[in-house]
């Protein structure tokens, strides 16, 4: 079991690193920016803002594709594997 | 001068390897890829080649170039870490097997025309079917016949795509193929081997059956093989600028899913090779990107596959329900595995970064966003599967899970070297490459790229500690594509096979019953005789005398036959 005083760090430090990552970006707006072909690329704060929302994003779609049925608690090809062909190669 | 292949030298460690005494043969197994190495860096340069000439046929069984000699040297490497990490492996079928499978991983990349490729090709399908076979997990046999049906359909429409395009053309000249029907065999045969979605099920069912040393070895060959051979014969078809997002999205998001360590390495590969398909469809202009990414993505896998391998080693277990708490038993190996799995990630400084020129200038030759987008999502997929996920809930989680085995050191040093030079790779890019000798010209980093990277990393990391639980792992079976042909049998039976088999099985009957009757005239001829006088209504009486006829009636009646077949020849000649 993960220590809480362990969680609060990482909470802190993952907080932390955004801060500075945002903060750094302002810092060298006028200077210097990342250039892409995506829209907006030059808004402040657009890949923070892709980096929180794909992850909201792709763990609602594994949630949904938990419910969909894609994931099973039965092995449906358990039967036929250790009927027919055999254990250890 | 003709220049000695370096998938021979494997070969030929294949073929004598297996025959050593156990006490040698481990250090042999690492000698066969070292003198490989030794081949690749110290004596072939590019525009090195080997001729054949067979069967009026002139053919290159070798050719450098600048670029495949990238793909020959990581392989080699990966070779020399692998046989490390199975150090401690006696199993001679697993060494002979994994030797065959470098080799005609090599031979396949530095193949000079399209007869030698597929020579390798094949052989590569076959050695790494044994070494699944060879796996010593309770399904590793069936994965591997399964394996092999896969590769069968891939390898046998290359094939035909080859012997179509060379039908046309006359050439077994390895080119760039146009969009012909020769072209597209071709292409769905490579995207097999790709693991190209929907056409990537046999990866996460194979893989994980095979042993833990085993899995270094596929993890890093096949699916970049096939890269090369994309990047070689199909570079800038707009297919790809679909399929490899695609692909990307899909392997991240299943990753997600898996509650086997393995499996999702195994899907997070496919979602990896997503990027280098992309820059492949990008064209011409990205090919060095590829090379770049072939590179970093053949060795970053290797290293977070060798740690699962360690993981599986030690605990005996690779579901994620059954570990915890390993961070402390397992020090050094977690730490390795950090490594690459935040290497993978976009975190400053690091491999991930370095490759995310793909995101920029290459990028811009793809002219629409959308890829791109979903290549970020990919990105951050990756960070959360092998670089939350899988660390939190097997090396920390909830539960304490025993070690029952010491990890071996040669796996250590495995493990060690291969987070070594993903460390090099990724903070001084162009000096590494420079002492390996490959033409390859990273970007540097620049404070705009920098802060890209940490942004998108720190916010997938505070969206992951909101969202941890979950991400908890289940005990579950993730269905996927290979579901329609594991679950075909009893279709394929019933609307297929027994149709198919129906005139056959009736001519078999057939036969058989014309078989079993004259066998008993001629072998029990009082019994045969008896029963065919029997039907004609002879008396008992005279079946009763009826004994073995003569031997000379016998002779006389296969003369008569074979007379009459001679003369029923001569009249229809």
């Amino acid at each position: 079991m993960i220590a809480p005083r362990r969680l609060i760090l990482s909470a802190f430090a993952s907080g932390a690193a955004a801060v500075i990552a945002l903060g750094a970006e302002l810092v060298i707006a006028d200077t210097d920016h990342y250039e892409s072909p995506l829209w907006g690329s030059t808004a402040i704060g657009l890949w923070a803002a892709i980096g929180l929302l794909s992850s909201v994003a792709l763990i609602a779609l594994v949630t949904a594709l938990t419910h969909a049925g894609v994931t099973r608690e039965d092995d449906p090809y358990a039967g036929r594997d250790e009927r027919g062909e055999g254990t250890d190669g | 001068m003709d220049s000695f292949p370096p998938a021979l030298i494997l070969l030929i460690g294949a073929a004598i390897v297996p025959f050593l005494p156990s006490a040698v043969r481990p250090w042999a197994f690492l000698v066969a890829p070292v003198l490989a190495f030794i081949q690749i860096f110290a004596v072939l340069e590019p525009e090195d080649a080997a001729h054949l000439d067979w069967l009026n046929l002139e053919l290159l069984p070798m050719q450098v170039t600048e670029l495949n000699e990238v793909w020959a040297t990581v392989f080699a490497l990966v070779g020399i870490a692998g046989g490390a990490f199975a150090l401690h492996v006696k199993d001679r079928v697993q060494q002979g097997a994994t030797l065959a499978y470098l080799g005609s991983a090599l031979g396949v990349v530095l193949a000079g025309d399209l007869l030698t490729l597929i020579t390798f090709w094949e052989m590569m399908a076959v050695a790494s079917m044994l070494l699944i076979m060879n796996g010593g997990r309770s399904l590793s046999k069936p994965a591997a016949l399964r394996y092999l049906f896969v590769h069968i359909v891939g390898g046998s429409l290359l094939l035909a795509g080859i012997l179509w395009h060379v039908g046309d053309t006359g050439s077994f000249e390895l080119m760039r193929f146009d969009e012909s029907t020769a072209g597209w065999l071709m292409f769905w045969g490579v995207a097999v081997n790709a693991a190209i979605v929907p056409l990537h099920a046999w990866l996460p069912d194979a893989y994980p059956e095979s042993s833990a040393t085993g899995m270094v070895f596929l993890g890093a060959f096949t699916t970049k093989t096939a890269v090369f051979v994309l990047m070689t014969g199909f570079v800038g078809w707009d297919i790809l600028l679909a399929l490899g997002p695609l692909m990307a999205v899909y392997g991240a998001v299943y990753a997600l899913v898996q509650n086997d360590i393995r499996r999702l390495l195994a899907y997070h590969i496919i979602s990896q090779v997503g990027f280098m398909v992309t820059a492949v469809g990008v064209g011409t202009g990205a090919m060095e990107a590829v090379a770049d990414q072939a590179f970093t993505h053949v060795l970053w896998p290797a290293v977070m596959v060798m740690g699962a391998g360690a993981v599986m080693h030690a605990t005996g277990t690779t579901k994620l329900t059954q570990l915890g708490g390993l961070a402390r038993p397992l020090r050094a190996v977690f730490g390795l595995y950090m490594v690459g799995a935040v290497s993978i990630s976009l975190f400053p400084l690091l491999v991930g970064l370095g490759g995310a020129e793909l995101f920029t200038e290459h990028g811009a030759g793809v002219a629409r966003p959308w890829p791109l987008l979903l290549l970020l999502v990919a990105s951050v997929g990756a960070t959360l599967a092998v670089g939350v996920k899988l660390p939190y809930y097997a090396f920390f989680g909830g539960q304490r899970t025993p070690v029952t085995a010491s990890v071996p050191r040669g796996m250590l040093v495995a493990l060690g070297a291969g987070a070594a030079l993903s460390l090099a790779v990724g903070l001084a890019p162009a000096t590494t490459f420079d002492l390996l000798r490959l033409e390859l010209h990273p970007h540097g980093f620049t404070s705009a790229n920098v802060v890209f990277g940490l942004e998108v990393f720190a916010f997938t990391l505070v969206a992951a500690w909101a969202l941890l639980p979950r991400l908890a792992p289940r005990d579950v079976v993730t269905l996927d594509t290979d579901w329609f042909y594991r679950k075909a049998g009893a279709p394929v039976r019933l609307f297929i096979q027994q149709p198919l088999e129906w005139p056959f099985s009736l001519a078999s009957r057939i036969v058989n019953k014309m078989v079993e009757s004259v066998s008993r005239i001629t072998l029990v001829p009082e019994s045969g005789w008896s029963r065919l006088l029997s039907l004609r209504g002879e008396p008992a009486t005279v079946i009763s005398l009826l004994g073995r006829p003569p031997l000379g009636a016998a002779v006389a009646a296969i003369f008569v036959t074979f007379a009459v077949i001679v003369l029923i020849a001569a009249v229809f000649d």
